[in-house]
This record gives C-alpha cells, sequence and structure tokens, in this order.
C-alpha cells in the first residue's frame, strides 16, 4: 500500500482508540469532560489530517483511474480491503468508492476478471452499507447490490471461457449473494430472494461445475447458503410461506445444525447457540415443536449463556436471544401475559450486560442485536418501560449521546414554560390543550412532556454511533444520506410502546425544516402531527445545542451561546419555527443559567445512571 | 279581385296548402300590404272547390303540384302519370301566365314547387328562374293557407346582378392588393424581426437599449402574425390557397401543436389537457400545414379568451370513415373561456368580426382567424361546428375528411417480432397502453414499477437466457432516482442497448440531463404506435443499417467553439483532446491552473467559449485557477462557463468547486457522451 493508505488507517486506528473509553465509571466528571474534550480535539486534528489525505492522494487516483498503472491499482484494491475486513467496517463508504472506481477501471480496460471480482466487491460494501440503514427500513442499496451481483452472476454464461479459479469463485459468490439483494418484507421480494437462493443452490449442487472448478470450497459455499435459506424463518414467522419453504428452511436448519454438531465433535467446542436456535424454530413451522415447548428451549438456552462474553456467540446469546424470545413470545397474548416475569428479568439481565461491556463505546454487531431487542420490545404495565430501558441503553453505549438528548430535553422544557407563559395561544392542540387557559394551567405536564421528547427524539441515532464517533474523516455525501436514516429508526423504535409513542413524531420530524424547504425526511407532515409545536421546540433545543456542542470532532468549532441564539434568532421562519425561534433572545439569562454547568451535570446523571443509581 | 289572375296550391312542409298567385306589381304590392283578406275572401268559393278536388285526389302524392281551377275558367291542370303539370291562366302583364305554366316541363314545375317550398317559413323575398325570367316570391299565412305571390322582377334584378358582379370585381381587386402588400411588407418585417434578434444577442447593451429592443421583437412579431393572417385570408378568398396533401404523421402533426400550445396556456396560467380519442389510423394524407394551422388557431383563440385559472382542452381522434380509404380526423377545442353570445356566433366566420366586448376588446387580433379556419376546414371537406355559452366557455368541433396512407407498421413487425422489453413506470394505464401496442408489433412488454423489481427482471432475463432488446421509462417514477439509476442500467447493459425514455415535456430541455444519464431516445407521449415502434425499430440491425452511419458518428457538432482544457496529466489531455475533437470544437491545452489563468488573460474577451478544468494540478489547482480567472478584469471573466473535471468527492469539495466559481461538475474517467451533452448545454448544438 501507499504511504497515504497507511497513514490514512492508523489515524482511523488511533481515532477508533480515542473514542473508546476504558470500562467503568469515571470517579471526577470533571477531569472526565476535560479528557473527553482534549481527545476529541485530537481526533478533529485526525480528521482534518485524514481528510486532506484523501484529497491530496486518494482522489487523485480515482480521477485519474483511467489511466492508473496495475500497481497503483492493486494498491488501491489492497487498500478498500483493509478498510472493510471481513465484517468489521471501518470505512465501508470510502472502500465502496476505491471499489466503484476499480469497476470503472476494469469496464474501461475490458479487463473481465476484475470486473468480476469487482462487481463483487462493491456489491459487498452496498451490502454492508444497506445494513447500517436496515432498521429505517429505507431500501437505499438494494437495487444497485441486485445489479452488480446479477452482472457478476451473468458470467456464469462464460463459464468456460473462464480460467481463472478465484474469478470462477466469484461468480458463484455473486450468484448467492443474489438473494442478499432482496429481503422477506413482502411476498413479492419473498419470491424473488427465494427464487435466488435456489437458482444459487442448484448450481451449487449440480456436479458439473464441482467437475470443472474442483478447488473451489464448495462445501463452504453450500453450507452459507443452508445458512441464508434459513432467514426465510422470519417469513415464515409472519404467517407466510408454503410447505415446501417449510421442507426447505427444515432441512437447511437441520443441514447447518448437523455441520455445527459435527465440528464441534472435532473441535471439541460448544456449537453455536444460533443454530441450535434455527433449528428449534425450523421445527416448530414443521409443526414438531409447540410455541411453548421452543419458548422452554430458548429459556433454557439463555440460562446457558456467559454473562461476561462479549463475543459474537456472547451478544448473540445474551442479546439477540432476548429480541428472538419477546418476538416468539408476542405470537400469542396468552403466552405473553405468561411470559411476563421471565422477559422482565431478561430485559433486567440484559442492560446489566450492556452496562458491564468492556467499552463504553458500541460496537456494530451489538448495536444491531440491541436494536432488534428494541424492535421486538414488550412493555408490561408493571414492567421496564421502553423509554427508560432506551435511556439506559443509550447512557450505557453513548454517553455522549445521552448527554446531547438530556441538554436538549432540559432546553426544550425550558422553551416551553417560557411559551407557556408568554404565547400560550401557540400551544393550544398539543396535548389535548383546548385554550391558553388550560396551557397555562398544565404548565408542569408541557415541560415534562417537551423533556421527553426532547430526551428521545435522537433515539434512531444510537444507530450511527459507530459512523458519528468513529469515521476520521469528512463525511461525503453519500453518508450524509445514510444518516438521514436515523429518524426513521428513531421513529420505528418508539412507535411501538405506549410509553415512547407520544415521542415518534418528533424523531421523525426533528430536521425537517419549517419552511419544508430543506432537511428531511421529505414525507414527514406538520399536518400530520398533532403535537406540532412540541416538535417544534424540540428542534430549536437541539439546534441550539448543536451549535455549542464540543463532543463531536466533525462539529465547527462550537459557538458560544450568544452566537448560537443569534444564529437560531436567523433561522426563524426557515430552518426553525418563528414563533419559538424569536423566543430564545428573550431567555438569554435562563439559558446561559442552564449552560453554565448543564453539559456537568448532563454528565453526572448520564454516570450516576451507569453505576445503576 | 283586381289584378289576381292565376292562384296554384301546392302542400308546404307542414301540409299547410299553398296558393300561389301570381299578379302585376301593384295589384300584389295591394294584396300583400293593404288588402289580402279581402282579396283572397274572393277566392273562398273557389278555394273550397280546389279542397274538394284535393280530396278526390286523396292518392296523389303529397306535395305534387295539384290541378286546380283558375277564376277565370281557364285554368286546367291535369296531371299526368308522369307527374307532369300543365297550368293555364291568363295573362295579364308581368304576371306568370299560360306561358309560365303552361310551358313548364316536369323539372321546371318541380323546381318551382321547391323554390316555393324552399320559401315556405323562410322569409323573403326568394327568387324563381322560370325560362329566363326572375320571379319574387313572398309567402304569408292566411286563415288555413299559406299563400304565396309570384311576382316577375326579372329587370330589377339584371340590374341588382350588374352592381353585385361590379362588387365582386371591385372586391377581388381589393383583396389582391391586400395579398400583395401582405406580402411586400412581410419582407422588411423579416429583416427588422432578425436584425431585432441579433441585435439582442450583443453584449454588454444598455439596458435601456435592451429594453426598447425587446420591445420591438415583441410588438414586429404581433405584426407579422397580423400580416400572416390577412394574407391568408386574401389568399383563401382569392381562390390561391391550394392544400398540398402529403403523408402526415398525427403524432408528428400533434408534438408540433402541443409544443406551441402548452407554453401558450402555461403563459396564461390555464391548465391545458390534453385527450387522444380513437386512432383507427396515425398517418393520413392531408396538409400538415393547413391542419396545424386549424388547431393552432383555434388554440390560441381558446387561450385568449380564457382567464387565467381557467382550463383549455384539445381533443384529437382518427377514425376510419364509412367510405374505404377514407378516414376523419377530429379536432375539438374546449375551454372555460368567456364564451360568445348568440348574436356573434351568427357572425362568428365572417371575416374581421369580433365581438365588442369590454374584454374582447382588449385581446388583440384581425378577426380573421375563425374565417380562416372555417375556409381551410371547408377546404379540406370538412365542418365546423361550435358551442359556446356566455361566460361557460366554448368548443370547437373540427370533422375533416381525410385520405388515409399506408402506414411502417408491417416493417416494424418484421424487425421487432419475438423481441422482449422492460418498461419501468409506476401508471398502469400507460403500462397497458404500451404493452398493448408492443404486443401488436409481436413483442413482449415486461412491466415494472420500481428500480428493484427492473434489476430483478434484467438478472431473470440473462439467467433465462431471454435477453431484453431494450428498456423503456416514464420520465418520472416515484421513489426512483432516475440520474442514479439510469446510469448504472447504462453500465450494466453496455453502450449498444437500447434505453429510450417516455416523455411529455419538450425533451429539448431535459435531453441534456438524460442523455447524460444514459438515455438514447425519447418517445414523446401521448404515446403513439408509430412512434413507438419507429424509435425501437431504429435499433435494430434493420433500423440501424437504415440510418445514416456518419451521422450517427458525427452526432454533436461544436464547429467554431473552441474550448481551453486544463489538465496536468499528459496521457489525459491527449485523450480528452482527440475524443472532443470529432465534434470539431477547437482545443487549445494548459497543463496547470497558472497556465490557464495566464492563457485566458492573454486572449482577447469571449475567445474561450468554455474551460475544462481538472482540479487536482500542480502548481496551481483548478480552484484556485477559477477564483483568478473569475476575479480578472474583463466582460468574460465571470460569464465564460467553467466545468469541473473530478472524481467523486466530498459534499464539500463539490461545493468549493462552486464557490470557486465552476458551473458544472463532470466525473472522471470522461465519459464522452456526458462531457458532450454538458457541452452542449453551454455551447448549444448543431445536430448533423
Amino acid at each position: 500500500m501507499k504511504a497515504y493508505q497507511e497513514a490514512y488507517l492508523k489515524n482511523l486506528q488511533q481515532a477508533l482508540d480515542l473514542t473508546d473509553l476504558s470500562a467503568g465509571v469515571p470517579e471526577d466528571i470533571r477531569l472526565f469532560i476535560e479528557e473527553r474534550r482534549s481527545r476529541t480535539e485530537m481526533v478533529r486534528a485526525l480528521v482534518a489530517e485524514n481528510t486532506a489525505l484523501l484529497r491530496e492522494n486518494l482522489f487523485p487516483e480515482l480521477d485519474d483511474i483511467a489511466t492508473a498503472d496495475e500497481a497503483d491499482v492493486a494498491m488501491l484494491a489492497e487498500f478498500a480491503a483493509r478498510l472493510h475486513p471481513g465484517e468489521k467496517q471501518l470505512d465501508v463508504v470510502l472502500a465502496y468508492m476505491i471499489h466503484n472506481a476499480l469497476l470503472a477501471y476494469a469496464r474501461r480496460w475490458n479487463k473481465r476478471d476484475m470486473l468480476i471480482r469487482e462487481l463483487y466487491q462493491t456489491g459487498l460494501s452496498l451490502f454492508y452499507m444497506q445494513n447500517l440503514i436496515q432498521q429505517s427500513r429505507r431500501r437505499l442499496y438494494y437495487w444497485k447490490m441486485s445489479l452488480l451481483f446479477g452482472e457478476a452472476a451473468s458470467y456464469i454464461r462464460q463459464y468456460d471461457e473462464i480460467e481463472d479459479v478465484q474469478t470462477r469463485g466469484y461468480i458463484h459468490r455473486s450468484m448467492a449473494n443474489l438473494a442478499l439483494a432482496y429481503d422477506w418484507s413482502s411476498d413479492e421480494e419473498a419470491a424473488r430472494k427465494l427464487k435466488a437462493m435456489r437458482t444459487s443452490m442448484r448450481t451449487l449442487t449440480d456436479p458439473v461445475y464441482r467437475e470443472k472448478t474442483p478447488d473451489l470450497p464448495w462445501d463452504t459455499f453450500l453450507y452459507k447458503s443452508h445458512q441464508e435459506f434459513t432467514t426465510a424463518i422470519s417469513y415464515l414467522h409472519t404467517g407466510k410461506g408454503d410447505a415446501r419453504l417449510v421442507r426447505e428452511v427444515m432441512e437447511s436448519a437441520a443441514y447447518v445444525w448437523e455441520r455445527q454438531l459435527e465440528n464441534s465433535r472435532k473441535n471439541g467446542t460448544k456449537p453455536h447457540i444460533r443454530w441450535q436456535m434455527e433449528y428449534d424454530m425450523a421445527q416448530y413451522y414443521c409443526g414438531i415443536l409447540t410455541l411453548t415447548e421452543l419458548l422452554r428451549r430458548m429459556e433454557a438456552a439463555y440460562m446457558e449463556r456467559d454473562p461476561e462474553s462479549y463475543s459474537e456467540r456472547g451478544l448473540f446469546h445474551n442479546v439477540f436471544l432476548v429480541a428472538l424470545y419477546a418476538g416468539y413470545a408476542a405470537h400469542e397474548e396468552d403466552i405473553l401475559q405468561k411470559k411476563e416475569q421471565v422477559l422482565s428479568y431478561m430485559y433486567r439481565m440484559l442492560v446489566r450486560y450492556v452496562r458491564s461491556a468492556p467499552v463504553t463505546q458500541l460496537d456494530s454487531s451489538l448495536t444491531r442485536h440491541l436494536i432488534t431487542v428494541v424492535m421486538n420490545f414488550v412493555e408490561y404495565p408493571d414492567g421496564i418501560s421502553l423509554k427508560d430501558f432506551l435511556m439506559r441503553l443509550v447512557t450505557c453505549r453513548a454517553p455522549d449521546n445521552y448527554v446531547f438528548f438530556r441538554m436538549t430535553g432540559d432546553v426544550a422544557a425550558r422553551i416551553m414554560r417560557y411559551a407557556v407563559r408568554h404565547v400560550p395561544e401557540e400551544l393550544v392542540g398539543i396535548c389535548g390543550c383546548a385554550s391558553p387557559e388550560q396551557v397555562r394551567e398544565r404548565e408542569e405536564e408541557l415541560a415534562a412532556f417537551a423533556y421527553e421528547d426532547g430526551l428521545l427524539h435522537d433515539v434512531g441515532s444510537l444507530m450511527f454511533t459507530q459512523m458519528t464517533a468513529h469515521y476520521a474523516r469528512s463525511w461525503t455525501e453519500e453518508e450524509h444520506r445514510m444518516y438521514a436514516s436515523h429518524v426513521y429508526v428513531g421513529q420505528r423504535m418508539l412507535a411501538r410502546c405506549a410509553s415512547t409513542a407520544p415521542h415518534a413524531q418528533t424523531a421523525f420530524g426533528h430536521h425537517r425544516s419549517y419552511d419544508g424547504s430543506a432537511g428531511y425526511p421529505e414525507e414527514y407532515s406538520r399536518q400530520a402531527n398533532e403535537n406540532q409545536a412540541v416538535t417544534d421546540i424540540v428542534s430549536a433545543a437541539a439546534y441550539l445545542n448543536r451549535l455549542m456542542d464540543d463532543a463531536s470532532p466533525f462539529q465547527r468549532t462550537p459557538l458560544s451561546l450568544d452566537e448560537a441564539i443569534d444564529k437560531a434568532y436567523q433561522e426563524a421562519g426557515k430552518t426553525l419555527s418563528p414563533v419559538f425561534a424569536r423566543l430564545l433572545p428573550g431567555m438569554r439569562r435562563e439559558l446561559a443559567e442552564y449552560f453554565a454547568d448543564g453539559r456537568e451535570k448532563a454528565y453526572e446523571q448520564a454516570f450516576a445512571m451507569l453505576k445503576g443509581e | 279581385m283586381e289584378g289576381l289572375h292565376h292562384f296554384e296550391v301546392v302542400w308546404g312542409n307542414n301540409q299547410m296548402p299553398v296558393l300561389i298567385f301570381g299578379g302585376s306589381g301593384d295589384s300584389l304590392r295591394q294584396v300583400y300590404a293593404n288588402d289580402r283578406a279581402k282579396a283572397l275572401s274572393v277566392r273562398r268559393g273557389e278555394l273550397q272547390a280546389a279542397e274538394r278536388m284535393d280530396a278526390s285526389e286523396a292518392d296523389m302524392p303529397q306535395g305534387e303540384l295539384s290541378a286546380l281551377s283558375a277564376p277565370d275558367g281557364e285554368v286546367s291542370v291535369p296531371v299526368g302519370a308522369d307527374g307532369a303539370a300543365s297550368v293555364s291562366a291568363a295573362a295579364d302583364g308581368d304576371m306568370p301566365g299560360p306561358d309560365l305554366f303552361g310551358i313548364l316541363s316536369p323539372k321546371e314545375a318541380l323546381d318551382l314547387r321547391n323554390a316555393v317550398l324552399s320559401a315556405d317559413g323562410q322569409g323573403g323575398p326568394h327568387f324563381c328562374h322560370v325560362k329566363g325570367k326572375v320571379y319574387s316570391a313572398v309567402l304569408f299565412d292566411w286563415e288555413a293557407y299559406r299563400v304565396c305571390l309570384l311576382q316577375d322582377v326579372s329587370r330589377y334584378y339584371q340590374d341588382v346582378r350588374q352592381k353585385l358582379d361590379d362588387a365582386i370585381l371591385a372586391n377581388r381587386a381589393k383583396t389582391n392588393f391586400l395579398s400583395e402588400i401582405s406580402h411586400d411588407i412581410r419582407t422588411p418585417m423579416n429583416a427588422i424581426i432578425g436584425m431585432t434578434d441579433i441585435a439582442l444577442m450583443q453584449k454588454e447593451m444598455p439596458a435601456r437599449v435592451a429594453e426598447c429592443l425587446s420591445k420591438i421583437k415583441i410588438a414586429s412579431g404581433h405584426m407579422m402574425s397580423l400580416l400572416n393572417e390577412v394574407l391568408d385570408m386574401s389568399r383563401i378568398e382569392s381562390g390561391r390557397v391550394i392544400l398540398n396533401p402529403e403523408r402526415l404523421d398525427v403524432a408528428d402533426l400533434l408534438h408540433e401543436v402541443l409544443i406551441v400550445a402548452r407554453p401558450q396556456a402555461d403563459a396564461a396560467k390555464l391548465r391545458f389537457g390534453f385527450r387522444l380519442g380513437r386512432m383507427d389510423r396515425e398517418c393520413v394524407m392531408a396538409d400538415g400545414v393547413r391542419i396545424r394551422q386549424i388547431c393552432l388557431n383555434l388554440l390560441s383563440n381558446a387561450v385568449k379568451f380564457t382567464p387565467a385559472g381557467g382550463h383549455v382542452e384539445l381533443f384529437l381522434e382518427v377514425r376510419e370513415a364509412e367510405k374505404p380509404g377514407k378516414v376523419w380526423m377530429e379536432i375539438r377545442v374546449k375551454d372555460s373561456g368567456i364564451g360568445m353570445s348568440r348574436e356573434f356566433m351568427n357572425r362568428l366566420f365572417t371575416p374581421f368580426e369580433r365581438e365588442q366586448t369590454v374584454t374582447v376588446s382588449k385581446i388583440q387580433g384581425t378577426g380573421l382567424g375563425m374565417a380562416i379556419t372555417k375556409s381551410l376546414a371547408e377546404l379540406m371537406d370538412g365542418t365546423v361546428e361550435v358551442e359556446s355559452r356566455q361566460g361557460e366557455g366554448t368548443q370547437f368541433r373540427i370533422c375533416l375528411l381525410l385520405d388515409a396512407a399506408e402506414d411502417n407498421a408491417a416493417l416494424y413487425r418484421q424487425a421487432l417480432e419475438g423481441k422482449r422489453a422492460l418498461f419501468l413506470c409506476a401508471e398502469e394505464e400507460q403500462s397497458a397502453l404500451l404493452a398493448g401496442m408492443l404486443d401488436r408489433l409481436g413483442m413482449e412488454t415486461v412491466c415494472v414499477k420500481n428500480e428493484e423489481q427492473a434489476v430483478y427482471e434484467i438478472n431473470d432475463a440473462f439467467f433465462s437466457d431471454a435477453p431484453f432488446f431494450a428498456f423503456l421509462t416514464a420520465e418520472q417514477v416515484d421513489g426512483v432516482e432516475m440520474m442514479q439509476f439510469l446510469p448504472e442500467i447504462r453500465r450494466r447493459m453496455g453502450r449498444e442497448f437500447p434505453m429510450l425514455m417516455l416523455s411529455e415535456g419538450d425533451w429539448s430541455q431535459i435531453e441534456y440531463m438524460l442523455t447524460r444519464s444514459g438515455v438514447d431516445a425519447f418517445i414523446p407521449l401521448p404515446l403513439f404506435f408509430g412512434r413507438l415502434a419507429e424509435g425501437l425499430y431504429a435499433f435494430t440491425p434493420e433500423g440501424r443499417l437504415a440510418q445514416n452511419a456518419e451521422k450517427r458518428q458525427e452526432k454533436w457538432d461544436f464547429a467554431g467553439r473552441r474550448i481551453l482544457l486544463v489538465e496536468d496529466n499528459e496521457i489525459n489531455r491527449e485523450i480528452a483532446t482527440e475524443l472532443l475533437s470529432v465534434s470539431g470544437v477547437e482545443i487549445e491545452t494548459a497543463g496547470d491552473g497558472a497556465q490557464a489563468v495566464e492563457r485566458f488573460s492573454s486572449v482577447k474577451p469571449y475567445y474561450y467559449d468554455l474551460v475544462l478544468m481538472d482540479i487536482q494540478m500542480p502548481v496551481m489547482d483548478g480552484l484556485e485557477a477559477t477564483r483568478r480567472i473569475r476575479g480578472l478584469d474583463r466582460p468574460d471573466a465571470r460569464v465564460t462557463p467553467i466545468v469541473a473535471m473530478t472524481a467523486n468527492a466530498f459534499v464539500e469539495d463539490v461545493q468549493r468547486s462552486r464557490d470557486a466559481g465552476m458551473d458544472e461538475h463532470l466525473s472522471k474517467p470522461l465519459d464522452m457522451d456526458q462531457v458532450f451533452a454538458c457541452l452542449n448545454r453551454f455551447l448549444g448544438r448543431v445536430r448533423a
């Protein structure tokens, strides 16, 4: 690799180290904040350095990719591979950009083998990018994945002309990965996914291909294809699928489970609990197991977990299994009620598990699992509410985020009180208030609502903590586009439980400008939000807070309160609601008092929660 | 009764008997004016006799000239088996006498009867020509009868006729004069318009002069249209308009009409609707220029007389006529405008007539448009109908009887049969229409509604060995980012794969963007079978052969334009120079930003039409070079387009290039189609 590539990767790792805080709770909050600030400064310097490295070195190379020499191309390929080794995604978007350029190079010079490889690699980068936004249900990259994998797979018609074994392998992998370009979200999608899986399976089991290319890892290909087939369980879970699919899923689950058992016998290790669960679930859909028996097996499996394991298996056991259990328990209302204690216990253990994690920053697979738990969360009347659960998770995993949420909530509550006193007529309609008098009477309740709205408004960003905290460079347009998905995730998270549902609209609309000319999502409707005034207040509070935030390495130099208020005031009627943005200058003194130690107090609160207080 | 010598009875249209009297001028006038009841009562007994006779002749065909008794007993009207009537009466001065009725041939008798019947109820006077004489017929009702008085007015008629002929000759002379003077005035008007356009293109013109020129342009344009109408009308009146029927593609006609009418309606803030009726034939033999003129006359009238916020609708249909080989083309233009009074509708098609209302008098026009329209329609064996209500709107309906023309359906089908097309469109109706048309060509259509479905079908086609021949797409599909999706399809399917877009608008406006995205051609909406088939045929081997290969190679022509290519990489510079030179554009190069600034500064203003600027360069980068060029004190420094050439970059980099003063951004490696499309946007294009 070239020196700038090495330097970039080194800086990336350094930024990761700087943003990873040690386990445990700091004794002195002030020291902690100071250290945090100085680390942020260092990360900021790395961001600037890495951005310059790319601008001065990588982009000119990509500019002139058509005339690049083969050595440069090989180094670029290696650099891209290092940016997302396996499932680790150090910088997947940059990797995607490089693969895309290499793809253009391969097309330009008609390098068929390279073209097939880069089609596969670019498609795979997109798969990881899609994975990052998966919980938003946005389908930004599916069609392109399908196009790229499909093109690579279509070279199967020239199979005999292609001599390179690896290239033939990419054709088979692309054929199998075509299934990744579809999901189980609709019958139409499911039909396509099934067709892709069946076609791939047919090729992999065709002795002709094995004979032609005996050196390929056929068994691994087949094993992974069976694993992919078991994802159809989520489709069966929705009550869809025919007998043929049930049989295929059962066969695949059995195949994978048997291989797991075989390997564990051979290696003396325990089989992965995930595949045991998949096997049990397949049996349930075949009618071999009852729901009660399936849940009993899950409980038994859960009790065998290692609560101190944070390996991929440990995460599945301690986190994902909880989501799975809640999802199946919710199949029948009676069973769900009977399992209240079990689920409550699991949630308590989960919070403890997350709190005890060795690093306070987020690992992407843990995040994904946690969000799956949230998306399957069951709220019992006397049990833990989703709101509390979420806050504990956010605090544990991203204290800086918690501080930002908390401060937004605090400022929103203050704006709300001020508005109740000065412009109560603007608040009529929110939370069922029918008149300015009612607004005044319910000041406390409205302030509490605004606080919670502020606290929860950005929970969707939890999914992007890795991107916001670790990306040691400026963002590209693609990253902005991906990050916009957090409002969809936030809305989905909050909308599913009674304690959080009233705040879902703010989670969805807080980035949409008041005049509708900018921001996202475009489909957000002010008219559809019955508490729009609260969303406007939270948007103003978050805007102010963001301008003053010193915890993010991507922010420009934080502004003072006066500067931030002036800027917010200028945005009245554009980004922000004119009603509430124009209240801010009148709140200068009050806000100055709050910001004097607000951040510190928010950190104190976060660490108190971390201690379990 | 003195002076009344003869009468006849025929049966009127409403079966009321009509009494026909002949007499001298004075006696008739007296009867008609003063004494008709009295005069006629004298004949009552005779009339009754006539009725009795009539009853006895009940089997006689109704309306035949019947036999009557004459007052002097001299009339005998035997009706022969052939229906011939012979009437005799005493002759007296200028009244019809035996000379008239006695010598009528059956045909003349029938003509006379018809003349009287046609006058029945229509008001008078009416003239009957018999044996070289002219009789006026005046009708009025008397008791249960209708009375017709015939008077010989031959002398008077001849006098009037002479005067009329003189007037016609004079009018013809005036028409010829108008025609010639209009034609002669058009020549200098063309010069005024042309020179105004040239003057308007001058840079750095004082604002006041520019304003005056703009007004001259508008006024001269208006004057030209008035002249054209006068010329047209005078040509029509002098019979000098000869239709030039040619093979006319209805889709072409419609497209040409719509690209004029839509902007007019938009400018007047009207909703414009279009409906296509049956389209039994898409090719006809007709004078396209004149039909377009009819359509545009109707539409521009509709736009003129419809207040903002209203709507104008055009309907077009071509249906088989009863006669083999003939078709009816029906054009309807409906508006929600101010409508017309009944009184004005009677004069609607009279030249120079305009309704005199406050609203109308504010609208400019000659009042010739409708007269021209009607005349042209009649020249084409057509009819014009109009329905209108004041304050509610107007609908014109024109039906033209035209010859059907042969189309190329068989040729297209031969080349396209068995091929598959993929169509991306979210609207089911449009998809079904297109699929139906392709079915007529023997093609299979796979309709998809989003990009995921489209890609799935493309993949599936490869695996099932049933590749698509072409990809068709709607211009916009909800949720699909066309500018991202289409280039990917182009890359995937290769350069030769036909990609066509259905477009409703004037695609010259969007051509730049979409050709850049990989679209090869546009199919205009509303969708016509012929257009669609022709569009696809062009990409078949047969179609490609039929095209001039050289023309395709020389798609872009920027001859006479000059660009400065700023690129530090020598190979890139050479490649770009070579590729760009095929368009005829003159290329000068610079190896870095500093050289570019120096070169730009040293040449005369407007020497370069465009600068293609690399960003990353030694000595001075493209951003700095752009800033310096923009900062130069010369008239072209701020207006010469500067186009950046970079790869995908950070958002702020793209913004930075814009902040530096660049106008556009091209991705590297350069796709020449994209480059040419970009050049076209700034330099204008001439298609070879």
